[in-house]
Parts: C-alpha cells; structure tokens; sequence
C-alpha cells in the first residue's frame, strides 16, 4: 500500500511521461547541482527525473520510456557533457539542454554545490522549461 | 585532464548510479560521502555512458571499481560492463533492506547504511585490475 501511495499518478518514475530529465550526476560540484536540479524540478512537477545510468547501461525498459517521452532534458556540469553523450549514443537528443559550467557563473571543483548556485541553475532551467512547453 | 580534476585517475573509483528514485539518490549520497571520508572517489558515471575517452582512460587506471546501484536493475553495473569494465565491490542499495519508493525521502541512517556496506566490501576486497572480456 505505502509503495502505491507514495507512486505519482500510480506510474513509477522511470515510466515514459511527458517530459523526462537526465542529470549528469557527476562528481564535481557542477555535476551536483546537475543532479539536485533534476531532483528540484521534478519536485516542481516539471518532468521526471529519469536513470541516465539506464541509458549508458542499455537498459531496455529504459532506453524504450525515454524513446516514448516526448521532450527530453539534458543537464551537464561541464562542457565534457557526458550526459548529452550519454542520450546521444542511444540515438536520442535533448530538446532542452543546459551546462552548468558554460551558462552560470560556477567554476567546475570538487566540493559540495553551494545552494546559491543550485537555485541560479533551477531557476534558469526552470525558465528555459516553460518557454520551450510554452 | 587538469590538476585536481576528478577525472583523474584514483586507487578506487566510485560510481553511483544517482538513479530517479530515493535509492539512487541514495547512492548518490553515499558516494559524496565516501569521498569525503577518502575511502575512495566518486568518478562521472555518465562519462562511462557517454565513452568519454579521458574518463574511460582515467577508470582502466584504477586499482578498484565500485559500484553502487540503487536497485536490481543494476544499471551502473551494466554500464561499466558495457564499457568492458569488471566490478571489484558492488553494493545493491534495495539489497541492504532499503525498500524502493517512487519518491526522494532519505533517510541518513539509510546512507549511513550504505556507506558502511561499502566500505566493509573496500577492504575486504583484493585489488583487482584486469577487463572482463578482454583477456
């Protein structure tokens, strides 16, 4: 019973939706503030934060809900932007896409993110969410 | 790579799978936190996704690999052996009695959990360095 409730809508994240985000989830601070946004903006009801690792780890369930989405969202810490690489060697292709380390004022290191800089980062990729849904 | 960067090569690696649900990012958290306790480095998952030459490099240098996946689907594991990579410490956080729930409520003592697990596998481990597959 627990695990239906705490389902939203009764479909498991990983299930195809509208729109579905992949988070780098590196390990430097950018790649953090990559992850928490991806786990703030699903909280804002933007889109589900989606397994990228079920991408790179071509995992079928998963490679077949992202096929289905029908907008993708790509977050990168930095200009490598595995992530992006990630989508792509799937043949798929984030609609929207944000680098952290290009697009905000953050230097790329290795620490913790600072909440300053996760919110700058929600708040632009929030807006560039609602311009591009319309 | 460049000085200090995480992309260089370490004793032991450490990839979380920092999946969509409370377990992933339970994983995620738990490997933050092994690093900051210098029982290894957290390495970019995706950058073994996306066969990024440089983090492919740096992970092959690597004396041993964890992984921490938050469920069975394991797809942090399949990622590396994908890539050609063998596993040394593969932690399952579901594994560990953290049940999975469509949400992100974490708990502390749950990554405590998971950090303990593993770092229990680290050292009971013998470093290990060849590729599956690949002689």
């Amino acid at each position: 019973m627990n695990e239906t409730r705490d389902r939203r809508n009764g479909r498991c994240l990983c299930e195809a939706s509208e729109t579905l985000i992949f988070p780098c989830s590196g390990a430097s601070n950018v790649g953090q503030i990559a992850n928490e946004i991806a786990l703030r903006l699903r909280e804002a009801g933007k889109g589900n934060m989606y397994c990228t690792a079920g991408i790179g780890g071509h995992v079928k369930g998963l490679v077949d809900g992202a096929k289905s989405a029908k907008l993708l969202v790509g977050i990168d810490g930095c200009s490598v932007g595995c992530a992006r690489k990630c989508l792509e060697g799937e043949g798929l292709h984030p609609g929207v896409y944000l680098v952290i380390s290009d697009e905000l004022n953050v230097k790329k290191g290795y620490t913790r993110p600072r909440e300053e800089d996760v919110a700058e980062a929600f708040n632009l990729l929030r807006s560039r969410l609602e311009g591009f849904v319309k | 790579m460049k000085n200090n960067d995480v992309c260089e090569p370490a004793e032991i690696l450490i990839f979380p799978c920092s999946g969509g649900t409370n377990v992933g990012k339970i994983a995620n958290e738990a490997a933050m936190d092994l690093t900051a306790l210098h029982k290894g480095r957290m390495h970019c998952l995706a950058g073994i996704e996306g066969h990024v030459d440089s983090i492919i490099e740096s992970t092959k240098m690597a004396k041993k690999l964890v992984v921490i996946d938050g469920c069975h689907v394991q797809c942090a594991k399949k990622t590396l052996e994908h890539a050609g990579f063998g596993v040394d410490v593969h932690v399952v956080v579901t594994g560990l009695g953290i049940k999975k729930i469509y949400d992100f409520m974490m708990d502390l003592d749950d990554v405590n959990r998971v950090v303990d697990s593993v770092s229990r596998q680290i050292r009971g481990n013998n470093p290990r360095k060849e590729m599956i597959g690949m002689g």
